[in-house]
């Protein structure tokens, strides 16, 4: 993911930036490895969930980006779980 | 430029532009800084370099400018308010081929090419596959375009095969 991270509470989140906007917001930008499923409904889920956890925290999202930077081989799914 | 060749038939006098802005003034400032320029020696040495240097600046800001470093994105959904879905094409490539390579009939299919329009919302994929000797050409070609369906439908991406009869010892599906 290279220098696509955020850093804080102890924490690096690779893939993961997160920007405070000027309207008080956050936007959110996620870079993902997927398995071979339909991207669409993946993009979806993912900012469904996203967004679930802000609303849980609290916080308040301007807008949440998914791209889809690479596709995992069978061997690192299986090595996954 | 057409001022100057009217003078040239018919006599401005002092409505000759180079006399409007009073040119001749101003070389009378310049004209010495002008002559080091046209002279060989140091200042027309270092003349030089600056005008490459600008001409090299230039060359980098248009090239720059037109080669934008933000990765190449197939864009799904664009929205300012909720973000965007999008995929970098290699990712629709390699799934695309894992798809294409199950058709029946079908014993190779090579990296499939993805040509987007300027927005990238829309764009084109092509195929190219490799089919068994007995095998339906015009049917290989259609089952490997309904094969990558699930990419090119949601990316609005037009698939296009094109299929060839493999080499002996390939293997078949």
């Amino acid at each position: 993911m290279g220098l696509y991270l955020t850093a804080g509470g102890g924490q690096r989140l690779e893939g993961v930036v997160c920007v405070a906007t000027k309207e008080g917001g956050y936007e959110i930008s996620l870079r993902l490895i997927a398995d071979l499923v339909p991207l669409p409904a993946l993009s979806q889920r993912v900012q469904a969930a996203v967004r679930r956890a802000a609303r849980t925290a609290g916080l308040a999202l301007s807008s949440v980006s998914v791209e889809i930077t690479g596709v995992a081989t069978p061997a690192e799914t299986d090595g996954a779980a | 430029m057409s001022l100057y060749c009217l003078d040239a038939v018919v006599s401005l006098g002092s409505a000759r532009p180079d006399r409007l802005v009073h040119l001749i003034t101003i070389r009378d400032h310049v004209g010495h800084f002008i002559a080091q320029l046209a002279a060989p020696g140091q200042t027309a040495g270092l003349a030089l370099l600056c005008g490459l240097g600008a001409i090299a600046i230039g060359v980098a800001i248009v090239a720059g400018t037109l080669h934008s470093s933000r990765p190449r994105l197939a864009i799904l959904e664009a929205d300012r308010e909720r973000g965007t879905l999008a995929a970098r094409p290699r990712v629709l490539g390699e799934m695309a081929r894992c798809l294409a390579e199950r058709t029946e009939g079908v014993t190779r299919v090579r990296r499939p090419r993805l040509s987007f329009s300027r927005r990238r919302r829309r764009g084109r994929l092509t195929l190219r596959g490799e089919r068994t000797r007995t095998s339906d050409p015009q049917g290989v070609r259609q089952s490997l375009t309904d094969s990558v369906a699930p990419i090119s439908e949601p990316f609005h991406l037009k698939p296009r095969a094109r299929v060839r009869v493999a080499q002996p010892g390939s293997r078949a599906q």
